[in-house]
């Protein structure tokens, strides 16, 4: 019989309630999840093992949720749910703690089970006051932390001997895996290139990071600037050398911002007149119509984690129905599946407005000098950010105008 | 240990994270009488982020250990992140630990034609942890 190895998803979708209680469905990335749940369950200010023993449990947890299916065998169209009744604490876009953050980005593909099995640990956990169980309690693996354990130690101590550490579980999609040992000033070689092809997209976003010019595959001071500013700005350890963590934020945020592209460019090839209203649609529909729904929530979803996401194939499939219903129930609308006048009109408005600030904000990047050829000349003399033409030109620029100022940003002029 | 937490935004876009510069980002903290602190007002720069806000906290030791504790081992903020393009998003209940860096995100959601920001709020909150 094949044995499945277990991976880590790269995203996870969550109920926001009991599994058979209507709720929002949310998706996010899996390194979030895991950050998000952390800072819901424990303190920040415990002690460095008892975190990462904690981080562990709610990993393996999780992962043995997706693995064994637990909830779509079972006709549920989610992987887990945000409550601990069931599962996991998850709260919807809470703070994270940067600690806990850079712990997670180290150890978000390893996990924990028992000696001869293959599937992760369903690690159950509980505070240990007011709760007790058999598993993890919280606050006793801070008390074991506090006398000196490590996290593996408090992790036996609560689950038994017989459990082991699997450290770095292939994660999904992910083709590019991090090369150990990381990479550093002076270091040569593919990788090193795809980390200078990677931070140069990101940084078109990102005019903070400088641009690594040119991308050869040596990694130079410039590079190791990039490398710094990038961790500055999400939260990893800002020491210009590409570890796991620093690797795998690069290449989950790369993902991102190319999926995001190439659905653009995909939009770029209907004609205006395809947003016409074709029709009621329902699952079983097929065609033009539907590729054009199906484009129109995907971009929304790009926006919004509680939209589920959708394939641009021109079928109405289940899921295509489960995206039209979770935008309804965001909406204020008849939640039935289907997509009648009301419904697309609502969708086509969202849409619209989220098409028009993508493009407008994706072509102030890069600024470059073979750049699309700018508005008026006023744009090229003032050498930097320019807001006519947008909708911040007549925004209170934050601080008040005097006599005898001048800048480069039109406030003056406004 | 310190008696202060810090507090750092970042506002941005998309699953791809694109950054929004020039949001207005308002924190604040809830005081008597059901007033409001303002802590701080910025503007986002080009990687939407603010500089960081030193936020009191209490002391270390209430959320080391556990026991019946009269105040929670934690300050409380809002987060307010604006701007004239996308829904008002208001975070409440942002945690802030001593010692500890807080990172709060805020994923802006575009306006439909014809709304304004002051029409249209989403308000997120976070309950404490359960210990």
């Amino acid at each position: 019989m094949p044995v499945v190895i277990p991976y880590v998803p790269r995203t996870i979708t969550v109920h926001m309630g009991p599994p058979d209680q209507p709720a929002e469905n949310v998706t996010v990335t899996f390194p979030d999840y895991v950050k998000n749940v952390a800072s819901s369950e424990i303190y920040p200010t415990w002690e460095p093992a008892a975190i990462r023993a904690n981080i562990l449990a709610i990993i393996s947890f999780a992962l043995n949720r997706v693995y064994t299916e637990f909830y779509p065998s079972r006709g549920y169209d989610f992987q887990i749910t945000a409550t601990t009744a069931y599962d996991q604490k998850f709260i919807r876009g809470r703070n994270i703690f940067e600690n806990i953050s850079q712990v997670v980005d180290e150890i978000f593909n390893n996990y924990i089970r028992r000696q001869g099995y293959v599937e992760p640990l369903s690690a159950k956990f509980c505070n240990g006051t007011t709760t007790t169980c058999d598993g993890l309690s919280q606050w006793g693996s801070q008390s074991l932390a506090q006398q000196g354990l490590n996290s593996m130690e408090i992790l036996r101590h609560y689950y038994g001997n017989n459990i082991e550490l699997v450290v770095n579980a292939p994660v999904q999609d992910i083709v590019e895996s991090y090369p150990d040992p990381p990479l550093r000033l002076g270091s040569v070689g593919q990788e090193v290139v795809v980390v200078q092809v990677m931070l140069n997209r990101i940084s078109q976003n990102y005019p903070a990071i400088p641009k690594i010019r040119p991308a050869q595959g040596s990694y130079d001071e410039n590079t190791q600037a990039a490398v710094r500013e990038f961790q500055r700005i999400f939260n990893l350890t800002p020491d210009g050398v590409v570890g796991k963590a620093t690797w795998y934020k690069l290449v989950y945020l790369y993902v991102g911002v190319v999926q995001l592209s190439e659905l653009l460019s995909q939009g770029q090839t209907f004609y205006n007149v395809q947003f016409v209203f074709p029709g009621v649609l329902q699952e079983g529909d097929s065609g033009n119509g539907v590729q054009v729904l199906q484009y129109m929530l995907a971009i929304l979803a790009q926006f919004d984690n509680r939209l589920s996401p959708v394939q641009i194939d021109g079928q109405f499939g289940p899921n295509t129905t489960r995206a039209v219903l979770s935008y309804q129930r965001g909406s204020n609308l008849a939640a039935d599946g289907v997509v009648g006048r009301a419904t697309w009109d609502s969708i086509y408005r969202d849409f619209l407005a989220a098409d028009q600030l993508l493009k407008r904000d994706l072509e102030r990047f890069p600024r470059t000098a073979a750049q699309v050829v700018p508005a008026s000349t006023l744009e090229v003399s003032s050498g930097g950010e320019d807001y006519s033409g947008t909708s911040r030109f007549g925004q209170y620029p934050g601080r008040p105008l005097r006599l005898g100022q001048a800048d480069q940003r039109k406030a003056v002029q406004v | 240990m310190a008696n202060t937490g810090r507090l750092s935004v970042r506002v941005y876009i998309t699953k791809a994270e694109l950054p929004l510069p020039g949001a207005t980002v308002v924190v604040t903290q809830n005081a008597a009488n059901g007033k409001y602190n303002l802590l701080s007002v910025q503007m986002t720069d080009s990687s939407g982020m603010i500089r960081p806000v030193e936020i009191a906290a209490p002391e270390a030791g209430n959320s080391t250990m556990p026991g019946e504790q009269p105040d929670p081992p934690f300050a409380l903020c809002s987060v307010w992140a604006e701007h004239p393009d996308y829904v008002l998003l208001q975070a409440d209940g942002v945690q802030i630990f001593p010692g500890v860096e807080t990172m709060q995100d805020m994923e802006m959601l575009p306006l439909s034609e014809g709304q304004s920001s002051l029409q249209r709020r989403y308000v997120q909150g976070t309950t404490p942890q359960s210990l």
